[in-house]
């Protein structure tokens, strides 16, 4: 091939890559990709940022597809290539830096990302300026990694000032301010705070209906996002609407075979599972089953989730044979994908603290933490699980059981549990309402599942 | 050329709903603390599915006006008796009628009016139902319903039932891997090889489970229990229980007592949690001891952190026991049920096969009652 041939054929594969991934179709993307990849190592050799450009979008296409093992040293490759190339000091290396950090943010390699996303956001604050919208983008991606392993206030704190910036820099009606809140208002529903996350995806609802219309992806994205607030509030019947909003602007704007329909399906069948309308749930679970069977490969955590949820459909109907397969196949791609096991253990002991003296009809405050070392207490360990794949992090529900006090306030508390943070403390205000030995025990669950209690005998004294 | 994937790519989430497990469909939790001297039982219900959605609700209290502990151990005693012989047709309609007016007066006795009231709310809508109490005495499998218009049946036959002590975290997936038979080499037990050989062919049922040859000996069986790996633990012996010290309560292995108190064993921590079951009389039994509750269940739930334990309250007819114990390995393994549908599933087989003896009523399982036995 002559040099213009060459260029010419590039710019077709370009096309074709750019097309066929917008339709969702990853694999036919990821053949024309290879190939472009190849052609240009023709004309540019191994160091030229053109490469790097190239092995970028493949290993973006394979990241999208869930083969994380793939990219991952592609994505170094381009990184090594635009470092020697470009310096350190550039902001494409940071770029090619954020797409590093990402891959490993998919698979749950948060230790590995989280340095990348802070070197991104400095190269790029130095270099662009810390007003500049690539600077909220690097607060945005390590704000989300934040939550993603439960550091809340870090990440609230992150997610505002990102929040911040694109407002400060985009306005207030542009798509990527939007982006911001959206972002912000699932860190609200990650720690259960539904009130606040619920004006938050009102305002990108609307933001995104004024910039980009009611038909873009983007639009039902925030339908999506705010329907799955109502369904953790159990307000089914606002959910419905929106979900099927949604869903049918997905079909519309990107096809039926695109993976995002997919997410619009099986989330409305979660809904229905919800109101225990599995016969409704099912067809939908099934076809979400297969476009990302068919769109995403039988090796992505997008297909494993489909095959795990509609195991736990077939369980709640009771047709238990059909559900144990379907398990057992996530539970293999999600291995194989993470490399380890996609559920681990935070172990934590409990730890119940109280006054040293109770008086009847006089409040007191009991404690109970969650410590990450033994106390003095002969207390077991609680076995918290842990999954790197889910877009929550472990909720602990608190019950404080105490039948011969009053509780000022709520007799429960859910708090969000962490990898690396030491101690969670909840607590409680109570009445004494009779005097001599009574007991007060506070019972630990996560997800509806026990997990562990912690009691004492408590001497009450007669009323001053 | 190739720079459209080269812009700073923000994470920009769509959430993906993932369905994850969330407990039975209903907790009762029973509070009492067995060494005061007010025999005072809490009533609680706990739920986050479906329609019941309580979140731990008080639902009354019961004062007992003495240690409910002789009482009770006339129940067993009765109980054990109704176990042990055939009967005519006559002495058979009888049989069944004493055991449904124990049933009814466990129910006025022990349930406060609040749950009471409650019951005939959630009946219809609580598949599984998972009872965790401290106390130590109130068999709880044969409580039996009842107002001026209707008669429920035993909550054991009610609900996919199962119970669960308050310390311990319960498992929602038990493990498959090696199944272990234990019997002992000297015994009347007529029936004892037609179990242990069905025990050690759970290949048979599932290719995830992996049967060995039967452990006789009391130290084979404390190094399976202490050291190593395995799913099932299945003991079929005889079995006695202690009233004054229930962790000294043995059973018989090839002349040797193995007693709770000779367990010293954790899993969970690298182990796998496996599943116990001493087809045994009187092994399902706990009772107050020094420091708090004593016997097998006590022993294995809340000292070894097993993912469940099943165990029988009083004498079990030797005949029954293989068969129900071969109902429930096929309705866990072969059929996949989770473990208390597999329960009631073993339970009405034998009550089909005997309705008038009590043998059917004296199975109680200790697990989450939604776990299942699976290859993940």
């Amino acid at each position: 091939m002559t040099e213009e041939e060459i260029d010419n054929k590039i710019l077709i594969l370009n096309e074709k890559v750019i097309d066929f991934r917008n339709d969702g179709n990853y694999i036919q993307a990821i053949a024309f990709a290879e190939e472009l990849r190849d052609l240009i190592w023709q004309k540019v050799g191994y160091d030229h940022p053109d490469y790097a450009a190239s092995l970028n979008n493949l290993a973006e296409l394979y990241r999208s597809m869930g083969r994380y093992n793939d990219a991952e040293p592609l994505f170094r490759q381009a990184a090594e290539i635009c470092r020697k190339s470009l310096g350190e000091a550039h902001p494409d290396y940071a770029t090619s830096l954020n797409n590093l950090a990402l891959v490993y943010y998919s698979m749950g390699r948060y230790d590995d990302a989280e340095p990348l996303f802070c070197q991104v956001t400095e190269i790029w604050g130095k270099s662009l300026g810390e007003d500049h919208p690539n600077c909220a983008t690097g607060l945005n991606n390590l704000a989300e990694l934040y939550r993603s392993i439960g550091r809340y206030s870090e990440a609230e704190r992150l997610f505002r000032q990102a929040t911040e910036i694109r407002r400060k820099s985009l306005g207030e009606d542009h798509p990527n301010y939007a982006a911001s809140l959206n972002n912000l208002a699932i860190l609200y529903r990650s720690m259960g705070r539904y009130n606040e996350a619920e004006p938050l995806f009102r305002k990108a609802i609307e933001i995104w209906r004024r910039s980009l219309g009611e038909d873009h992806p983007n639009y039902a994205t925030s339908l999506n996002n705010l329907a799955l607030v109502y369904d953790s509030m159990g307000r089914y019947s606002e959910a419905e609407p929106l979900f099927r909003q949604a869903t049918e602007i997905r079909r519309k704007s990107l096809g039926e075979d695109h993976p995002d329909y997919a997410q619009s399906l099986n989330n409305l069948a979660g809904l229905y599972y919800s109101m225990g309308r599995y016969s409704d749930a099912e067809p939908l679970f099934r076809q979400a089953t297969e476009i990302r069977r068919k769109s995403l490969g039988e090796d992505h955590p997008d297909y494993a989730q489909s095959l795990n949820n509609l195991a736990m459909l077939y369980r709640s109907m009771g047709r238990y044979s059909e559900a144990e397969p379907l398990y057992r196949q996530a539970a293999e791609i999600r291995r194989k994908v993470l490399g380890k096991d996609p559920v681990d253990n935070i172990i934590l002991y409990p730890r119940l603290t109280h006054p040293e003296q109770f008086r009847v009809n006089q409040e007191s405050n009991i404690l109970v933490q969650l410590q990450a070392e033994a106390s003095e207490q002969d207390t077991d360990a609680v076995f918290i699980e842990y999954s790197y794949l889910q877009s929550q992090f472990p909720r602990i529900e608190m019950a404080l059981l105490a039948p011969n006090f009053a509780v000022n306030g709520e007799e429960t508390r859910i708090l969000n549990v962490a990898k690396n943070e030491d101690s969670k403390i909840a607590d409680f205000s109570i009445i004494p309402l009779s005097p001599g030995e009574n007991q007060i025990r506070v019972d630990l669950y996560q997800s509806g599942r026990r997990i562990g209690m912690v009691r004492k005998n408590v001497n009450v004294s007669e009323a001053q | 050329m190739t720079a459209y994937l080269q812009k700073e790519k923000s994470i920009q989430k769509s959430i993906s709903k993932e369905l994850n497990y969330s407990g039975p469909d209903l907790e009762l939790i029973v509070q009492m603390d067995p060494l005061s001297n007010e025999h005072m039982l809490h009533f609680y219900l706990h739920s986050l599915r479906g329609n019941n959605r309580y979140n731990f609700k008080n639902f009354g209290v019961t004062k007992l006006s003495e240690s409910p502990q002789e009482k009770v151990k006339e129940i067993y005693n009765e109980l054990s008796e109704m176990a042990k012989y055939d009967l005519s047709a006559d002495e058979q309609s009888v049989a069944e009628a004493r055991l449904s007016s124990i049933g009814k007066h466990l129910w006025q006795l022990i349930i406060p009016k609040e749950l009471k009231d409650e019951y005939w709310q959630f009946r219809s809508h609580t598949k599984s139902l998972m009872i965790t109490s401290d106390e130590p005495w109130i068999p709880w499998e044969i409580i039996r319903p009842y107002n001026d218009t209707e008669v429920e049946p035993f909550w054991c036959q009610k609900f996919a039932m199962s119970r669960w002590l308050s310390e311990s975290a319960n498992i929602e997936i038990l493990p498959l891997g090696i199944a272990l038979p234990v019997s002992s080499s000297k015994t009347d037990l007529e029936h004892l090889s037609e179990e242990m050989d069905f025990v050690e062919r759970l290949n048979d049922l599932h290719k995830g489970v992996k049967g060995k040859r039967p452990l006789q000996g009391y130290l084979e069986v404390l190094e399976w229990l202490e050291h190593q790996n395995f799913s099932i633990m299945h003991f079929a012996c005889h079995g006695e229980f202690d009233e004054k010290m229930p962790s000294r309560s043995p059973i018989i292995l090839s002349g040797q007592p193995l007693r709770p108190d000779d367990i010293n064993t954790k899993f969970g921590e690298g182990r796998q949690r496996p599943l116990i079951f001493i087809n045994a009389c009187h092994t399902g039994r706990t009772g107050s001891s020094l420091t708090w509750l004593g016997g097998w269940p006590v022993c294995f739930v809340n000292i070894a952190h097993v993912g469940a334990f099943i165990g029988a309250m009083w004498e079990v007819d030797d005949q029954l026991a293989v068969l129900f114990a071969k109902s429930f390995y096929t309705a866990l393994l072969r059929d996949k049920f989770p473990i208390a549908q597999a329960f009631r599933h073993a339970r009405e087989e034998i009550r089909r096969a005997k309705p008038y003896n009590s043998s059917w009523l004296a199975y109680v399982l200790y697990a989450d009652p939604e776990a299942m036995m699976l290859d993940s």
